[in-house]
């Protein structure tokens, strides 16, 4: 508080006095250390209010995005239909191929040499 | 029931990795290539049965059917069946990872061979109706599964018997959906085409 430095660096009256005279003075200037303090402050809590109005408001569309990606998450991390389709395809295609390759393969050798292709 | 990467360590993963390749060489040149539609066509549905989820608490379970495999397939085609599915599961769904490949195969190949000769067995028997044959070998192919997750597990120094009390407890609905789906399915491929289960059952097949 620069009440208390001030007097300190005034020469001759005494602290104390100086002191009690600049605090009446402040108490009976119009618009000072009054009730009146807190309407200049107004303006900015109403600001406040407004910015954590807004800020509540894109809280909770953050979190209807997160909430949507997090679904889509789950619904991605599982396998999907192209998964099981390639899958059965690439079985078929193996055992294809290797009836393929043992259809080419001359009959005169025994069948049970290893298995062709797979 | 699948271990995913870096769980096992190296020795192990080798090891299994070292198993399943033999194992894939030994089916390969045994396999019946007759037969390699059915296989193409079974290994499909191997490969697709593991989107089958079953809610379970928070968790899901889903199907694995090696019990379904080796008895359609035979001891001789089984392996490298299951070995093809575990591939594209784990490049297209993510499911277990390729260094543990060796191990997935072992896991779910071996109680599918195991499984492949109880059918036959089984089948071959005069008491025993090739629906109940099949019942059990689907049920007991997760089973199996089960217990050799939980062997692998242990070697990675987790408790034998807590995992596999746990992979047996929560496998529970899928080891009784597997029983009546195997069953169903063999014992109606029976009665409308046998002949599809010459390889696998009583009818004469030409491998060991």
């Amino acid at each position: 508080m620069p009440l208390w430095i001030c007097p300190a660096r005034l020469p001759g009256p005494s602290p104390l006095l100086v002191t009690l005279l600049l605090t009446t003075t402040l108490l009976l200037l119009p618009g000072s250390l009054t009730a009146d303090d807190t309407l200049p402050l107004s303006n900015p809590c109403q600001e406040q209010g407004r910015l954590l109005e807004q800020q509540a408001a894109l809280g909770r569309e953050l979190r209807a995005i997160k909430r949507e990606l997090a679904a889509l998450r789950a619904e991605q991390s599982g396998p999907g239909v192209d998964d099981i389709i390639t899958g059965i395809g690439f079985i078929l295609a193996l055992f294809g191929t290797a009836a393929l390759v043992r259809s080419r393969r001359p009959q005169a050798g025994p069948e049970r040499r290893s298995g062709g292709g797979a | 029931m699948h271990i995913a990467d870096g769980v096992l360590p190296l020795s192990v993963s080798l090891a299994t990795s070292a198993l399943s390749v033999a194992a894939v060489a030994v089916s390969l040149r045994r396999l019946n290539q007759d037969e390699l539609p059915k296989i193409a066509v079974v290994t499909a549905s191997f490969f697709v049965a593991s989107l089958i989820h079953l809610p379970l608490g928070t968790t899901s379970v889903h199907l694995l059917l090696p019990g379904l495999v080796g008895a359609l397939l035979g001891p001789a085609a089984a392996f490298v069946s299951i070995t093809i599915g575990l591939v594209l599961q784990s490049i297209l769904f993510q499911f277990g990872g390729l260094t543990a490949l060796g191990a997935n195969g072992v896991i779910m190949g071996i109680p599918a061979i195991l499984c492949a000769l109880l059918f036959r067995s089984l089948a071959a028997a005069p008491w025993c109706s090739i629906t109940l044959a099949g019942a059990v070998a689907g049920g007991l192919g997760t089973v199996l599964a089960a217990v050799f997750l939980a062997a692998l597990l242990a070697t990675g120094g987790e408790a034998f018997w807590g995992v596999a009390r746990i992979a047996l407890i929560a496998h529970l609905p899928v080891i009784l959906i597997e029983a009546l789906v195997s069953g169903a399915s063999l014992g109606f491929i029976a009665r409308v085409k046998p002949e599809m289960l010459h390889s696998a059952a009583r009818f004469g097949s030409r491998h060991g």
